[in-house]
C-alpha cells in the first residue's frame, strides 16, 4: 500500500492542537479563580516556555522532510531479505 | 487570590485558615514527568547514535521526531494538568464558614459550604511514611449541612487544623447562642 508522508504530519497537527486546547483550559482555569500568585505564574511561564520549545523544535525539523513523497518509498521493502539471494 | 470570584464574603467574616495539599504530593507527578523527559531525549540519543540510517530517511525522521514530540508535549501537559489540579483544590476555614473548592480534572469543579456551628465532628489522621515525616493528612469534618462530610486532603500539620477549626466551631456556637437570646429577649 501506498500512504503520503503527510499523513505522519497532519496526525501531529491534530495532536498538536489537542494539547494547546487542554493548555489553554487550564490557563483559562487559572486566570479565572487566581492572577495574582508567582508559583502559578512561574510554572505557567515554565510550561509556556517548554511547549514552545517541543513544538519550535519539532517544527524545524520536520520543515525539512519532504512530505510529499510516499512512505513506502523509503521504508526497506519486506522482501529485501529474499532479493539478497537473487 | 481571587476566591471572591466564586464565594461571596460574608459581612463581618475573616479568613483564618487558606489550605492547599502539601507540595510533597505533587513529588510523584515531578518524578514521572522527568522520567519521561529523560526517556525522550534518551531514545532520540539511542536511535541517533546506534540507529543513525534511520534519522537519514525522511519518514525514519518523520516518525522518529513525532513520537518524541508527542511524548514530550503529553508529559508538559500532564504535569502541568496535576499542578493545576493541585493548585485549584483549596480549602478555606473563615470565621463563620468551611469552604471546599475542589478541581476535578479539566471539566470539573466543586464548590461546597458549610456554616461553622454545623460542624459535629472533627477528626484528623496522618497515615504513612511520608505523611509522618513531612507532617501532612487528612481533616474530616462531619456537618449536618446539605454536605455532609468535608475531607481537607492531604494538608499540612491537620492535627493543628483540627485544632484550630474545633476552636473556631466553639466560639461560632457560643456567638450564635448569644444572638438566639438576644432575639428571644
Amino acid at each position: 500500500m501506498h500512504f503520503s508522508l503527510s499523513i505522519l504530519l497532519y496526525a501531529y497537527i491534530l495532536l498538536v492542537a489537542i494539547f494547546i486546547i487542554f493548555a489553554v483550559i487550564h490557563i483559562l482555569h487559572l486566570v479565572y479563580l487566581t492572577v495574582t500568585n508567582h508559583l502559578s505564574y512561574f510554572v505557567t511561564v515554565i510550561f509556556l516556555l517548554g511547549f514552545i520549545v517541543i513544538i519550535g523544535g519539532s517544527y524545524t525539523i520536520l520543515s525539512t522532510i519532504d512530505w510529499n513523497q510516499g512512505m513506502t518509498e523509503s521504508i526497506p521493502a519486506p522482501n529485501s531479505a529474499q532479493q539478497l539471494f537473487q | 487570590m481571587h476566591i471572591a470570584k466564586v464565594i461571596k464574603q460574608k459581612q463581618g467574616e475573616q479568613v483564618v485558615m487558606m489550605l492547599r495539599r502539601h507540595p510533597f504530593v505533587l513529588i510523584p507527578a515531578f518524578g514521572l514527568f522527568i522520567a519521561v523527559n529523560a526517556f525522550a531525549f534518551g531514545a532520540y540519543y539511542f536511535i541517533n547514535t546506534y540507529y543513525s540510517g534511520v534519522m537519514k530517511t525522511d519518514v525514519g525522521l518523520a516518525i522518529v521526531i513525532i513520537l518524541i514530540a508527542s511524548l514530550l508535549l503529553s508529559a508538559w501537559t500532564q504535569f502541568y494538568g496535576q499542578f493545576i489540579d493541585y493548585y485549584l483544590d483549596i480549602w478555606v476555614v473563615t470565621t463563620k464558614r468551611i469552604i471546599n473548592v475542589e478541581q476535578h480534572g479539566l471539566f470539573g469543579r466543586t464548590i461546597a459550604e458549610t456554616d461553622l456551628y454545623k460542624v459535629q465532628d472533627v477528626t484528623s489522621d496522618i497515615k504513612g511514611f511520608f505523611p509522618t515525616t513531612f507532617s501532612y493528612g487528612f481533616v474530616h469534618i462531619q456537618s449536618a449541612g446539605e454536605t455532609a462530610r468535608f475531607i481537607f486532603e492531604q494538608v499540612p500539620y491537620p492535627h493543628l487544623v483540627r485544632k484550630k477549626i474545633l476552636q473556631l466551631v466553639h466560639a461560632d456556637r457560643k456567638k450564635h447562642a448569644q444572638e438566639a437570646m438576644i432575639s428571644e429577649v
